[in-house]
């Protein structure tokens, strides 16, 4: 039954792209909030702390390239965006796509904080305490609450 | 006018001098590393998976039918 495919609505285009733009502006929110205004790491504070102004210089950079990577994330997404909305087949639904850019940002918290935190140990949340796992944990916990919103959403946006 | 010019060219100057210059080798040497190629792919390595994720969603229904008939040629 091709034709019955053709006119079933199709959801993933639009939560793609919101899990692209949720997982770039979560990747804003840790880079602006964590590294630059609290201050409580950088991107590879966990093998170079930044306790020099050479050494603080050179996490700088690492997080220049981490901002550039989300930056590319988000502008796909946004592609993304445009191309699904311009489908006839993709539902315009507000929700959908409000619970993709929360399965987006919980997705940028799973995978961040288990690759970069607890397998490399690049960096970790908070680099000032001496016992670092309450902080990754959080981090971890928090970033699954919004993966448990965000599939929420994307289920009461269904048509 | 060419006070308020000559002031901001004046200041745009001050910011360049105002820099780091004796760090700014140490911080090249300090980025520059044999490490380098490896910090990148390391810090990379998130965004990349988390793009994977992104596309391979956005594709899905053009990659399922390819996927279904894989299995099933097994």
């Amino acid at each position: 039954m091709p034709n019955a495919d053709i006119l079933r609505p199709h959801r993933t285009p639009l939560v793609a792209a919101g899990i692209l733009l949720g997982a770039g502006l979560g990747g804003f929110v840790d880079g602006i909030v964590l590294h630059q205004i609290l201050q409580w790491h950088n991107m590879l504070s966990g093998q170079l702390p930044p306790d020099t102004l050479v050494r603080a210089k050179v996490n700088m950079y690492w997080d220049g390239l981490f901002h550039a990577a989300v930056w590319v994330l988000t502008a796909i997404g946004l592609a993304m965006l445009w191309a699904a909305t311009g489908r006839a087949d993709v539902p315009h639904s507000g929700r959908t796509l409000a619970g993709g850019l929360l399965l987006g940002w919980g997705m940028f918290n799973v995978v961040e904080g288990l690759i970069d935190h607890a397998l490399l140990g690049l960096h970790h949340v908070y680099e000032y305490a001496p016992n670092h796992l309450p902080a990754d944990l959080g981090f971890l916990a928090f970033g699954l609450a919004l993966l448990l919103a965000g599939g929420a959403l994307v289920r009461a946006g269904r048509v | 006018m060419q006070k308020i010019f000559l002031t901001l060219l004046a200041c745009l100057w001050a910011a360049g001098a105002g820099a780091c210059p004796w760090c700014r080798p140490r911080v090249r040497a300090g980025i520059y590393t044999p490490a380098y190629t490896a910090n990148v792919l390391l810090v990379l390595l998130p965004v990349a998976v988390l793009l994977g994720v992104g596309i391979g969603l956005f594709y899905w229904d053009k990659l399922r039918p390819y996927f279904a008939t894989s299995y099933a040629k097994r």
